[in-house]
């Protein structure tokens, strides 16, 4: 199991927080009806955490231009973003969600790039 | 109709060209790469300038053929900048004609109506001095009163009709020009936008929707703000819905020019459309609506085709409609932008859908693009800075300005 | 459906073509001109507009295999009728999924944009 993002009860249904785990980039932890999707923080578009737009259903706006993502594959929904943003597999355990352990080094690697 | 099935003319560049950078500036590097003045949207000394050396002198468009109702009818078109009514008659024979909507008798505004078939004589409501569709005074009440001459300085009857405007119709545009002593032709002012449209098939359009809609700018504002597409992916919600559409971004979401030439004092650029992009479940059904779902059948240069038609005139296509643009200065920072929506004549009524669809969305557009032209006035008014700054990707603003400049040059001169 | 009828002019009722009389139901949305099909998109409440939407959508292939059908030029008072129960759509369209409420988001009123052709005799008057 990779590292500790934050515990369920943080992030509520429709909700969504920013977490950042030690050497790795921002990440964005969204509760869509009960499923938790992590994804890289930074608008692929420009420079906004997406962690501070709005969820809407499946899909997380930027607060920049308001461009948005699909939180379940994180494919770019409404221009003007167009590049997708990367995902990462996480699991619940006892109440904290973590990434699996291919997501962190995913996500180290790209922290790398 | 033309049925022509491909596009006819190929861009001048290979698309994949689009990302080099500062492209157009290589291809134009007279256009320069500097600021342009805050003050010539603001001051009513260069609106002056404008009036008199730009609208005074220069072909305007005024309409189509589209406004008569058919032979034997008029329009009247108020010219607020140039403080003239203008009387626009298409005769029995279709001759198009402008006159001063005047009477020559004390100078009372002639037509006061805004268009209908032609009446038997155009009659003043003063004293009812009728004038023929040729512009010839015909009948003078008390005419035994008068003391009617036969040379300039106290002309006769024959002397005495309406004073006619330079008119010439291009492509069933109605072009006026008010400078009397001006001896250049409309085929010479359009050059070579004229002739890369020579044979584009007008007829195959009809008029369908026209607005008039009143805009809290200075005219060149919303010229400029409608002459790029670096906007599109930002200003609203359905600029950002459409920013993929008909309007091909790059990997990073940024719109990039297709193509854009400069044909003496017009330009014209393309935007290319996005494969990949996924409409709305609307517009998804609606294309099912043709055949060819909603193929391109005229001869136009990409998706999206945007001509500028110095000084004040947009001819612009997206796919098989056909859109114009008048805007209009009322005052430094007051214009009317007159927009019309052409289309082709429908096969089936389902062809209907399909350009009803395309002109909700499209006015949809128009109607985010009103709100920031205003904001962009009011920016402007500020005066909060003297100078602002033009992308590459916005080339064509800095040819509209250095066309005008040099245009209003000339005019001093000459 | 829950609307505010202030501004809504009702238009004498129109049959459809026989095989839409199931539509009858969205009679209110069969407006013969833009600006009253502008108004209702802007008055009418979403719910109601959604209802519409959802319902048209499904119906909407019919239509237009239909309407395919019919040569482009006089369509009859039933087949208008259907193009402009249609055409109503294309407004709450845009507000379904585009703006989630009548009005354009960040835009101008629409009302400034009903085509003066509709409005009788038009000049080139500007102002
Ligand atoms: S920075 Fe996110 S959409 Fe532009
Ligand atoms: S971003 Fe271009 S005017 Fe503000
Ligand atoms: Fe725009």
């Amino acid at each position: 199991m990779g590292p500790f993002l934050c515990t369920t009860s943080d992030v509520p249904e429709g909700g969504r927080k920013s977490v950042q785990p030690e050497s790795l980039p921002e990440l964005v932890v969204c509760n869509v009806a009960g499923t938790f999707y992590v994804l890289a923080a930074t608008c692929s578009h420009g420079e906004a955490s997406l962690a501070a737009g709005r969820l809407l259903g499946c899909e997380l706006e930027c607060p920049l231009h308001a461009g948005r993502f699909d939180v379940t594959t994180g494919g770019a929904t409404r221009r003007p973003a167009k590049k997708p943003v990367e995902t990462y597999q996480c699991v619940e355990q006892d109440g904290g969600l973590y990434l699996t352990d291919a997501a962190s080094s995913a996500a180290s690697a790209s922290q790398a790039a | 109709m033309t049925e022509v099935k491909e596009r006819i003319n190929p861009p001048l560049d290979a698309p994949d060209a689009a990302e080099e950078q500062y492209r157009w500036n290589r291809r134009y590097p007279e256009l320069g790469t500097g600021p342009i003045t805050t003050d010539r949207f603001l001051s009513e000394e260069h609106f002056e300038r404008e009036r008199k050396l730009v609208f005074g002198k220069s072909w305007l468009n005024i309409g189509s053929v589209h406004d008569f109702s058919g032979n034997g009818s008029f329009f009247v078109r108020d010219i607020a900048v140039l403080d003239v009514s203008l009387l626009v008659v298409q005769d029995e024979q279709g001759t198009v004609r402008a006159f001063h909507n005047v009477c020559s008798h004390r100078g009372n505004k002639l037509v006061w109506e805004k268009s209908g078939p032609c009446p038997y004589l155009f009659a003043c409501r003063f004293h009812g001095w009728g004038y023929k569709q040729d512009g010839a005074l015909a009948s003078v009440p008390d005419e035994g009163e008068f003391h009617f001459g036969s040379d300039d300085k106290n002309p006769g009857k024959d002397g005495l009709g309406m004073v006619p405007v330079r008119t010439e119709v291009w492509k069933g545009f109605i072009f006026v020009n008010l400078d009397a002593s001006g001896t250049d032709s409309l085929a010479e002012h359009l050059g070579p936008l004229g002739e890369s449209l020579k044979d584009f098939p007008f007829d195959a359009l009809e008029l369908r929707h026209r607005y008039d809609v009143s805009d809290e700018a200075n005219w060149k504002v919303i010229l400029d703000a409608q002459n790029e597409i670096y906007h599109l992916p930002m200003l609203a919600p359905l600029h950002r819905f459409l920013g993929g559409g008909a309007f091909a971004t790059n990997e990073d979401g940024y719109t990039r020019l297709l193509d854009f030439e400069r044909l003496g004092l017009h330009t014209v650029f393309t935007s290319d459309s996005d494969i990949e992009w996924v409409d709305t479940p609307m517009r998804t059904a609606v294309a099912k609506a043709h055949p060819d779902g909603g193929l391109t059948t005229l001869p136009i240069r990409g998706p999206f085709v945007f001509h500028v038609l110095f000084p004040n005139m947009v001819l612009g296509f997206l796919g098989d409609f056909m859109f114009t643009y008048n805007v209009w200065p009322e005052s430094v920072d007051k214009s009317v932008w007159e927009i019309r929506m052409h289309f082709p004549r429908p096969d089936t009524l389902a062809d209907r859908v399909i350009h009803d669809l395309m002109k909700v969305r499209f006015r949809d557009l128009l109607c985010e693009d009103v709100t920031g032209h205003a904001a962009l006035q009011v920016g402007l008014k500020s005066r909060a800075r003297d100078v602002f700054v033009v992308g590459d990707q916005e080339v064509q603003i800095r040819s509209f300005h250095q066309n005008l400049d040099e245009y209003m040059e000339r005019g001093n001169r000459g | 459906m829950a609307e505010k009828t202030a501004q809504i002019t009702t238009e004498p009722a129109v049959a459809l073509p026989e095989r839409f009389t199931g539509l009858v139901r969205f009679s209110d949305w069969i407006v013969s001109t833009e600006a009253g099909r502008i108004e209702r998109r802007l008055t009418v409440e979403m719910a109601a507009c959604r209802e519409f939407y959802d319902a048209m959508m499904v119906e909407l292939d019919d239509i237009i295999t239909y309407l395919r059908t019919r040569p482009g030029a006089d369509p009859s008072p039933q087949d208008q009728a259907l193009l402009n129960l249609v055409f109503s759509l294309h407004e709450v369209a845009q507000a379904v999924e585009i703006y989630d409420q009548g009005a354009v988001v960040d835009g101008a009123d629409v009302r400034l944009f009903t085509s003066v052709l509709e409005r009788g005799p038009v000049g080139g008057t500007n102002g």
